[in-house]
């Protein structure tokens, strides 16, 4: 039978049906939110920019054409949420935020348990400077191609290679010592 | 310690990115040099460690409540419906139960066409997301039954003994032959239909 | 009998039958020429008809007690329908005819309201509780549920997909992509291959618990179709020079083949009949799975 697959429900909401964009919230706010953690390095904003990006999936869920998987979608859509505040607040501030921020690795521990080494490894990330952070966070984490990169940052391919070669280095640095 | 210079070809290398030539001069640099041997593997670790972070991390607190509320603000807007889903639906989906269906059975469950996975802990853990997909469904039908009409009532009642039927002849077929991977495909798409038919009747119940 | 009395009774029968008479509705908005229009009708008749004019015109009845009729929207996107009070479960009928423009997407919700669309090229969604939906024309993309409403698609679509509870399935024309699943009501697959403007079907799936299940038409090359019940029956007839991989499979029922020599033999392990024949490499792949329905394989 044509069950209710998770094209069924986004055919769904995107008709309007609440209860469905409800049943692909539960089913992707995990992934949505750990990229938003990771990117941001901060509970409050990571919550902030999850919901965010479900308020601009549900908007622009007309648009959605299936070319790529819904998560894909999503997640772009998250990234560009954190980007797009992350551009204004520093504006805003006149300053790029630095690995200085001491609340970052606090901030972090509100993380769920992890085993050691993960444990290890995510206050490290949370603790990098903003720019090799992202850059690392998408790139190995989840696993976007420096050109998809550059796309959603805004930076050049080389900037992005950089970026996340010094993220590898401070990392290694960081778990050596 | 890695030779400096190094750095970029290094992470090239380890990320697959360099041409043929280039990838044999490194390693034949890495066949002269320790530091930057030891440093492969620090990278090479990393790299592993950062792919296999969990991808999925649950928000401390239930971010929909205030995400529904701004979905809410831009839907009143279309004017009041009998056709709004009730909450009890929202409920029911909240449960997951019809995305457990969805995304559960197909991951151990390919197409027909394709291998089946030997009889496990999955399969009896999608027979248990079954029972509570259809077990929850079937509550939250209950509660808004008297909502239906007399005649879709008979009709769902008569088309659940059939699917239940279904279900029982695989279910003891199954019993007897446990590998059978046919039956288990049978099986769940037995079971696929009586999600769907739940689903269908509390659609129609909030009609 | 008074002059006031007369008066008095004129009156009473002239409010009578303003209770009685149906409510006319003769509306008119401009659409783009791909927009959307979304229609909620409980009961009666709704017919969407595509048109080359760039706007939406509705034209229709409302009897006693069907309701209030709406609309509301903009030139990309128009809802209308009749709104009946939340307490209200038996609805009075209401039949409208909307006509959009030929690649409007529609959207339709009905409870007990037959859905019917004509020459409608954009996509449809098409969902009733009892209503049958019927479906003429060349839609890019069709969705239509209903539980206890025949369905009927007639045309070409790119992409169908049709859902029932107990409802009957017919599906005809050149689609190339189909998909039908039902509990126990039957499905009728006639699939148009090139000579009638198709390419047969690429892509089919077709599913029912006790409803039988019948395939008349072209396969696509390469196309890969599957065909799964419970205790219905399956029956694939296909042009007899077909190229194609069969591979049929029953656990209680028998398999009969007339489409080549290949015989079904009993299953290795445990009960039932299996059946893998191939008529030519590179052709269509056709799945045919069924808890104890019989299955027929046959030239047509």
């Amino acid at each position: 039978m044509m069950h209710s697959d998770p094209t069924d429900l986004i055919h769904r909401a995107q008709q309007g049906d609440q209860s469905a964009f409800e049943a692909l919230y539960h089913g992707h706010v995990g992934r949505v939110y750990a990229l938003c953690l990771r990117l941001t390095a901060d509970v409050v904003q990571a919550e902030e920019r999850t919901q965010d990006a479900f308020v601009r999936a549900w908007e622009r869920l007309a648009t959605f054409r299936g070319e790529s998987a819904f998560s894909s979608w999503l997640h772009r859509l998250a990234v560009n949420e954190v980007f797009r505040v992350q551009r204004a607040t520093r504006r805003r501030a006149q300053r790029v935020f630095t690995s200085e921020d001491p609340g970052a690795l606090e901030r972090a521990d509100d993380r769920p348990d992890a085993p050691g080494v993960a444990m290890d490894l995510e206050r490290a990330v949370a603790a990098l400077p903003p720019g090799a952070r992202e850059v690392f966070v998408l790139h190995d984490v989840e696993g976007y191609r420096h050109e998809e990169i550059a796309g959603l940052t805004g930076v050049a391919v080389g900037t992005s290679k950089a970026q996340l070669f010094r993220a590898r280095r401070l990392l290694r640095e960081a778990l050596n010592r | 310690m890695m030779c400096p210079e190094m750095e970029v070809r290094l992470n090239e290398y380890v990320d697959g990115t360099l041409a043929a030539r280039e990838r044999a001069a490194v390693e034949a640099h890495l066949a002269e040099c320790a530091g930057c041997r030891a440093a492969i593997v620090e990278l090479r670790a990393l790299v592993t460690a950062a792919a296999t972070l969990p991808k999925s991390i649950p928000p401390k607190r239930d971010l929909w409540g205030d995400i529904a509320r701004r979905l809410g603000k831009r839907e009143r807007g279309n004017g009041k419906r009998v056709w709004r889903e009730r909450a009890f639906w929202r409920r029911a989906l909240a449960a997951a139960a019809v995305l457990v269906i969805a995304l559960g059975i197909y991951r151990l469950l390919p197409p027909i066409t394709a291998h089946y996975r030997p009889a496990g802990q999955g399969w009896v853990a999608v027979q248990a997301d079954f029972d509570r997909a259809s077990g929850e469904l079937g509550r939250a039908l209950a509660l808004e039954r008297h909502r239906l009409r007399p005649e879709t009532v008979a009709l769902l009642e008569r088309n659940l003994e059939i699917i239940d039927a279904a279900i029982a002849e695989s279910r003891a077929a199954l019993a007897r032959d446990p590998a059978n991977a046919e039956l288990r495909g049978l099986f769940a798409a037995a079971y696929r239909h009586k999600v769907e038919l739940l689903r269908w009747a509390a659609h129609a119940a909030t009609s | 009998m008074t002059k006031g009395a007369c008066c008095l009774a004129l009156v009473l029968l002239w409010v009578a039958r303003a209770a009685m008479a149906q409510a006319r509705i003769d509306e008119r908005w401009p659409l783009d020429a791909a927009g959307s229009v979304r229609i909620v009708h409980p009961a009666g008749r709704v017919r969407v008809v595509g048109w080359d004019v760039d706007s939406l015109a509705v034209v229709g009845t409302l009897a006693p007690g069907a309701g209030r009729f709406y609309s509301a929207g903009d030139g990309h996107v128009r809802k209308l329908g009749v709104d009946i009070p939340a307490d209200e479960r038996i609805a009075g009928r209401a039949d409208l005819v909307v006509r959009v423009p030929r690649r409007t997407n529609v959207w339709v919700k009905s409870a007990t309201a037959d859905i019917e669309v004509e020459g409608v090229d954009g996509t449809l969604d098409l969902t009733s509780v009892r209503g049958a939906i019927h479906v003429v024309g060349t839609p890019q993309d069709v969705t239509a549920e209903t539980m206890d409403g025949a369905v009927e698609i007639a045309g070409g679509t790119g992409r169908a997909r049709v859902k029932t509870v107990s409802g009957a399935i017919l599906l005809r024309g050149a689609s190339a992509d189909i998909g039908a699943s039902t509990l126990s009501g039957a499905i009728v697959v006639r699939a148009a291959g090139w000579q009638r403007g198709g390419t047969g079907v690429q892509r089919g799936k077709f599913e029912s618990v006790t409803g039988d299940v019948r395939f008349d038409g072209e396969l696509g090359r390469g196309g890969v179709v599957e065909f799964e019940t419970q205790s219905g029956n399956i029956a694939v007839r296909v042009p007899a020079r077909t190229v194609a991989d069969f591979d049929a499979l029953t656990i209680g029922g028998t398999i009969t083949n007339t489409l080549g020599a290949a015989q079904p033999t009993p299953r290795a392990n445990g009960a039932g009949q299996a059946l893998r024949f191939s008529t030519g490499a590179g052709g269509a792949q056709v799945t045919v799975r069924s808890f104890k329905g019989g299955i027929l394989l046959e030239p047509k």
